[in-house]
């Protein structure tokens, strides 16, 4: 839920601030211009309203001056005073404002006076050279009075103006600016602006309201005035004080000829209402457009969490392991394709699952399965044990009631009979053990199959003619690469369930190559394996239906044998078989170049040389063990030199009995002696490498890699004569070869 | 109805505080759309309710945006000369919650000075109203009165000077006045002095009351005088009508103050007009109803003088009008 909120947030805090910062910029921006635009068009427009009440007042004033001018003309010509003094009248019944004129000449004589109110005259002689507006008018610039005020409240204005040419006539108009006032009233600013008109002092000559005109007000102070008065160029349009105090918008013009100014002023409020108003508007749109804002970011945060929200809930649900779930959702971008990947991700971890729970049935029943082969395994083993060891005792049994010595020796030949069942079913579990534990490794090597098949002939060949069946080998030149000692037993094994299995016939072994691999096959006519059967002959204890035609019993075991030697040397088997007919056993071995390879040391029984005349050092713990293969030694013309433990060992050699050619040892001495300590102790003490047989009964891993890193020969119990011979033959002709840790009995 | 009358408060109240500066017809709405119409009471001496004043008034108030009937109601007494009658006018008027005073002539205000109490008085066609006591100075009148002056008893001698160019055989010219009447004194004075410089004996006769008006007209002797010049002074004015008929019968030109006259047949007049002093009489009513006080209201004078020539009863006195003079005319009656 905090992440829902906490992305909300972010969402939305996001947006509303991109938005809004957009907005009030944009917004600002906006008002910044709008502001300074009014404000400039405002100022322009009073500067304007100013200038055009002054042009007003000015022309106005011009036009005056130019009517007294024009007077002058129609006089040309005219001489008389009562012409001349109609053309006045005329004058003032054209320019109302003017109410007396007066004419002076030259020296400043009055020479002609026309009035409104007075009688007008045309004898007066008095004397206005002293006047202002003579003096002025004389040096040839129009003559403009201060406003002075008839009657209190009656205010005028003297204009002077020189006459041209010789006549320099001077004429004075007295000006009633009321009509300026009037002007002044027409003008309108807005709903309360208003224009007045300051004269050269800064006094007030003109307002609307005609009663501040005639308080004779002084506006000399203000600083608007005082700016007008001091003329310059600066700012024309100001926000200052009016003559009442209000706060107003004022602007000026000047009246040039009469050193005027003419003020036009606004309230501020009512000057800069719209401003307001337009601001005001602005400000409602940006508010109106932050609210907008604020609306559209929740509706999208929301928007953009939903799908989110979703994909969460989803996830919750398949790690709550609820995988059948789906995640729905159908946005078709980024999110959508998320919550897809999330869905098939769901769909491939319950196919796994369900993968994983049929691969654990399955091992599980493999390991049942496996178990029971065990027990079955044990109980066959047990069983077939069993047998011999029981007809043994009863042949003991025999033995002791014997006295006929044909009949002993015929009861010695079974005991000899049932001890080699033994053995061998003893050698065959054995095998089958080390195999299932993995501790042969195999030794591959490159080697010529010839004299491998040889001794093969020499092994079976005698058994088979015994039985009447032939026993054929066909010579092959091929090399191959593997563990040569694994592959003759796997041979041997073949060929001597063929032999067992045939009744009439014989045995063929035959090797053909078949592109970079060797085939050899041990074809025999015997009584074949059902097709249905051909697989189970692999398994332990099993035998196919028909029995051995040798009338022996077989032990079940060493095709069981072939098929872990082949499995562990990574060959392939092959059964073909007709009931009835025969069976062929093929097996493919890895062709090797057949340049260099070294002979295979044979252990034929044949080849185990003489070994007559050396010295045998040979230690046991065990007497009977000890004194049977003494016996055995010395049948053999060894001289034999004999030990219980290390201790009596040392004592012989230190004793000054000669160095052994060979020490035979058993691994496990008494009191935790181990034979390869021994061994080592004595070869260090003599300082020579004694070739070391070291005969053991124990099958553990450990053992055998004591001994192999000894570099010792190794011998397992229950040892057999030509074996025996054939090593220490072996060892003491080549005292140099390597010991083959992996032999095999 | 509260919240309107609120409004209607509040947009009084506001368009007081904005005063001199709300245009006219903002004035005239705010009047409209208060509940009564300003009652304007007009007080003159003449005999017909046509007077100038009164026209000038409404077309004045008329120009200021106010609506009569609606915005304002004009209650009109005409005095015919009576100061008795004036007065009980002014009495009445207070009566009828008139809201200001409009008077013209000197006895008209002098009336409405006396029998208006507190009420504003606006005066048009006084002469002097310093003398007459009706303000302290014209600049700051004070009390609650203001007005027009007529400014005729400066211009008597101009009048006397176009008098002597319309007849130009003219030597003895007629004068008729109230002694008591204190402009009619100033302005006879006026007079005296302009004829002199015009070469003119003056033939004076004063006059007491109406009576001795028409006693006086009707014993003219036109062999003693050329001509007559009309005196501003309420008692002979309201004897214009009697005055034009001897002019006509006896064939006399008389020069006149105001056009009214030579509308009916006098010859000619010269000074200020009446219609437009009463027109500016309204510029002072609006100020006045938008809560001026009338002592801060400057006593103004007429700008314009007018010469109004009667070409008809010229023709008919067999006077020929110098061709200068009718081009200055303002106004020539054919």
């Amino acid at each position: 839920m905090t992440l829902r909120r906490s992305l909300f947030r972010k969402y939305f805090v996001c947006f509303v601030a991109l938005v809004s910062a957009a907005l009030i910029v944009s917004g600002l921006v906006g008002l910044h211009f709008t502001y300074q635009e009014n404000k400039a068009a405002l100022l322009s427009l009073q500067q304007e309203k100013a200038v055009a009440a002054a042009s007003r007042i000015e022309t106005y004033v011009q036009d005056i001056e130019r009517q007294l001018g024009w007077v002058r003309l129609w006089q040309v010509g005219r001489t008389t005073p009562e012409q001349r003094r109609n053309e006045y009248r005329k004058l003032l019944r054209l320019v109302p404002a003017i109410t007396d004129v007066v004419v002076l000449d030259a020296a400043g004589r009055e020479q002609l006076r026309v009035s409104r109110l007075a009688m007008d005259s045309m004898d007066g002689d008095t004397d206005l050279s002293n006047d202002a507006g003579f003096l002025e008018a004389r040096s040839g610039r129009t003559y403009f009075s201060p406003v002075y005020f008839r009657k209190d409240t009656e205010p005028y204005m003297t204009i002077a103006v020189a006459g041209a040419g010789d006549s320099a006539e001077i004429t004075v108009a007295e000006l009633n600016l009321k009509f300026v006032w009037e002007l002044i009233s027409r003008i309108r600013i807005g709903q309360q602006g208003l224009a007045y008109v300051v004269d050269t002092r800064g006094h007030l000559i003109a307002h609307p309201d005609i009663t501040y005109v005639l308080q004779r007000q002084d506006l000399s102070a203000l600083p608007q005035v005082k700016a007008a008065r001091a003329g310059g160029e600066g700012e024309r349009v100001t926000i200052a004080h009016s003559p009442q105090g209000q706060e107003v918008l004022t602007a000026h013009a000047g009246i040039a000829p009469l050193g005027w100014h003419v003020f036009v002023e606004q309230p501020v409020a009512e000057a800069f209402a719209p401003l307001y108003t337009s601001l005001e508007r602005t400000g409602l749109l940006l508010v109106a457009g932050l609210l907008l804002s604020i609306g559209a970011s929740l509706y999208f945060a929301r928007r953009m969490i939903k799908p989110i929200k979703a994909i969460e809930a989803g996830a919750a649900q398949f790690a709550a392991g609820n995988l059948d779930e789906r995640i729905d959702v159908d946005t078709g971008d980024e999110l959508g394709a998320l919550a897809g990947e999330f869905n098939a991700m769901a769909h491939k971890l319950r196919d796994s699952y369900a993968g994983l729970e049929q691969k654990i049935e399955e091992r599980t029943r493999q390991l049942a399965e496996a178990n029971r082969t065990k027990s079955r395994f044990l109980a066959a083993a047990s069983h077939d044990l069993r047998q011999p060891v029981h007809a043994l005792g009863l042949f003991v049994a025999q033995l002791q009631e014997a006295r006929d010595p044909s009949a002993r020796e015929r009861i010695i030949e079974k005991v000899e009979a049932s001890t080699t069942a033994v053995s061998h079913l003893v050698e065959a579990l054995l095998d089958i053990s080390k195999l299932d534990q993995g501790t042969v490794e195999p030794q591959v090597t490159d080697f010529a199959l010839q004299p491998l098949l040889d001794r093969l002939e020499q092994a079976f060949s005698l058994t088979a003619q015994a039985r009447d069946l032939r026993f054929r080998l066909r010579p092959t030149p091929l090399c191959v690469s593997t563990d040569p000692m694994l592959l003759e037993r796997i041979l041997l094994n073949l060929a001597a369930n063929a032999v067992r299995y045939t009744k009439e016939g014989g045995i063929v072994v035959g090797v053909r190559q078949r592109g970079t691999r060797a085939r050899i096959e041990v074809w025999d006519t015997g009584v074949g394996i059902a097709p249905g059967e051909q697989r189970r002959i692999f398994e332990e204890f099993y035998q196919a239906g028909a029995a051995p035609s040798d009338g022996s019993k077989g032990l079940g075991l060493g095709l069981a044998i072939v098929d872990r030697l082949t499995r562990l040397l990574g060959l392939a088997i092959e059964v073909r078989s007709i009931p009835g007919a025969g069976s062929v056993f093929a097996i493919e071995v890895p062709i090797a170049s057949c340049e260099a390879t070294p002979p295979i040391p044979a252990m034929s029984p044949r080849d185990a040389g003489r070994i007559d005349g050396v010295s045998v050092l040979l230690i046991d713990d065990d007497t009977g063990a000890r004194e049977a293969a003494e016996g055995l030694l010395a049948q053999w013309g060894c001289r034999v030199m004999s030990a219980a433990s290390g201790k009596e060992a040392y004592d012989l050699l230190s004793a000054g009995a000669a160095a052994p050619a060979v020490i035979i040892s058993d691994y496990r001495l008494g009191g935790n002696e181990l034979g390869t300590d021994v061994v080592q102790a004595i070869r260090a003490r003599l300082g020579v490498e004694i070739p070391t047989v070291i005969v053991s009964a124990d099958s553990s891993a450990a053992s055998f890699q004591a001994i192999a890193a000894a570099r010792l020969h190794l011998l397992r119990k229950p040892l057999k004569a030509a074996q025996l011979r054939a090593l220490l033959h072996h060892v003491v002709v080549c005292a140099d070869s390597d010991p083959k840790t992996a032999a095999l009995p | 109805m509260v919240t309107r009358r609120r409004f209607l408060v509040f947009a009084a109240t506001a368009s007081a505080v904005t005063a001199s500066g709300t245009p006219a017809s903002a004035s005239a709405q705010r009047a409209s759309k208060s509940a009564a119409p300003a009652k304007i009471g007009v007080v003159h001496f003449s005999e017909n309710a046509d007077a100038p004043v009164v026209v000038g008034l409404r077309q004045g108030l008329k120009d200021l945006g106010y609506v009569e009937g609606k915005d304002i109601v004009l209650e009109i007494h005409a005095a015919r000369s009576d100061y008795a009658t004036a007065l009980a006018s002014t009495q009445q008027l207070v009566k009828s919650r008139a809201q200001i005073l409009v008077s013209a002539g000197t006895l008209a205000t002098k009336a409405a000075k006396e029998g208006g109490g507190a009420l504003p008085i606006v005066f048009t066609q006084v002469g002097e109203p310093i003398a007459a006591g009706f303000v302290k100075s014209l600049l700051q009148p004070g009390g609650n009165i203001t007005g027009f002056s007529h400014l005729l008893t400066e211009n008597t001698g101009k009048r006397l000077e176009l008098l002597k160019e319309l007849v130009p055989a003219c030597r003895t010219v007629l004068v008729m006045f109230d002694p008591a009447n204190p402009t009619s004194q100033a302005a006879v004075a006026a007079a005296h002095a302009s004829a002199k410089k015009l070469n003119v004996r003056m033939r004076e006769r004063q006059i007491r009351n109406h009576d001795e008006v028409v006693k006086t007209i009707q014993d003219i002797d036109r062999q003693s005088i050329d001509a007559m010049l009309m005196i501003p002074d309420s008692l002979v004015v309201n004897a214009g009508k009697q005055i034009i008929e001897m002019a006509q019968r006896q064939k006399l030109p008389v020069m006149f103050h105001e056009d009214t006259w030579v509308n009916r047949g006098g010859l000619a007049s010269y000074g200020p007009s009446f219609v437009d002093l009463g027109r500016r009489a309204a510029t002072y009513v609006d100020r006045i109803l938008k809560g001026a006080k009338p002592g801060d209201l400057p006593v103004e004078q007429p700008t314009r003088f007018d010469l109004v020539i009667n070409v008809k009863t010229a023709r008919a006195l067999g006077l020929t009008i110098p061709r200068e003079l009718l081009l200055l005319a303002d106004r020539t009656i054919q």
